[in-house]
């Protein structure tokens, strides 16, 4: 199961297990972001490829623009942190 | 003793493996980090069988023979054209992001964090067989 909710504080945040069942929903919600967000992962569990190319396809868009806007990732658990750091994701993002 | 499940040839048998392996898993004693990776790597090789092969069963199925010694699963995909594992891109995580392309990333994951995947085919079956010790 997995949602996407918007905070008080207007960052979106992740809930439950982003499998590739699931990142077609990221995807929408990503879409309708055009300027630099926060993205709080306290209540995700796990993500997979898929996830993490929906954030990349964002992010990548995102930093085209003029002037560049970007992605800030917040609240990683350890096993998706690690998940990042394969992958050489952790670099892409500012990840708190 | 190996257990097994039928899973439906779509995106939508995630949340039944999900599932079984949470079950098994937990069932074995199986850390959080590692029960992390198995499940990454189910998925992973999973939808690539979905999206990629071209097969003409109903279902794909998941065989899981953990031990104390080590974690070993099979999916088992029937009639389908031969693969070659080869053609997998290979995934240079140092890549800039402006030159990097899609694909490649979740296999260069599973590679990550198992010790060991192989690909057989015979009789128009593949099966990908995934090791990690304990």
């Amino acid at each position: 199961m997995f949602k996407i909710e918007t905070t008080q504080e207007g960052e979106i945040r992740l809930l439950g297990r982003l499998d590739a069942a699931a990142a077609h929903q990221l995807e929408s919600a990503l879409q309708q972001i055009h300027s630099s967000a926060v993205i709080d992962f306290d209540k995700l569990d796990y993500i997979s490829s898929s996830g993490l190319g929906e954030l990349f396809a964002a992010q990548k868009r995102l930093q085209d623009q003029t002037p560049p806007q970007a992605l800030a990732l917040k609240n990683l658990n350890a096993h998706i942190r690690e998940v990042f750091a394969i992958a050489g994701f952790d670099a892409f993002f500012d990840i708190e | 003793m190996p257990v097994s499940l039928e899973l439906e040839r779509s995106l939508d048998a995630l949340g039944p493996m999900f599932e079984f392996l949470d079950a098994e898993l937990e069932r074995h004693e199986v850390d959080a980090r590692t029960t992390f990776g198995m499940k990454l790597a189910a998925e992973e090789l999973f939808t690539n069988l979905v999206r990629h092969n071209i097969g003409k069963g109903d279902t794909i199925s998941l065989n899981l023979d953990f031990s104390a010694e080590r974690l070993h699963f099979e999916l088992v995909d029937r009639d389908v054209d031969p693969f070659d594992a080869e053609s997998i891109p290979e995934y240079d995580k140092n890549l800039p992001m402006a030159e990097r392309k899609p694909g490649g990333v979740g296999v260069y994951l599973v590679r990550s964090i198992v010790d060991q995947v192989t690909y057989g085919y015979k009789d128009r079956k593949m099966t990908v067989s995934v090791t990690k010790y304990r």
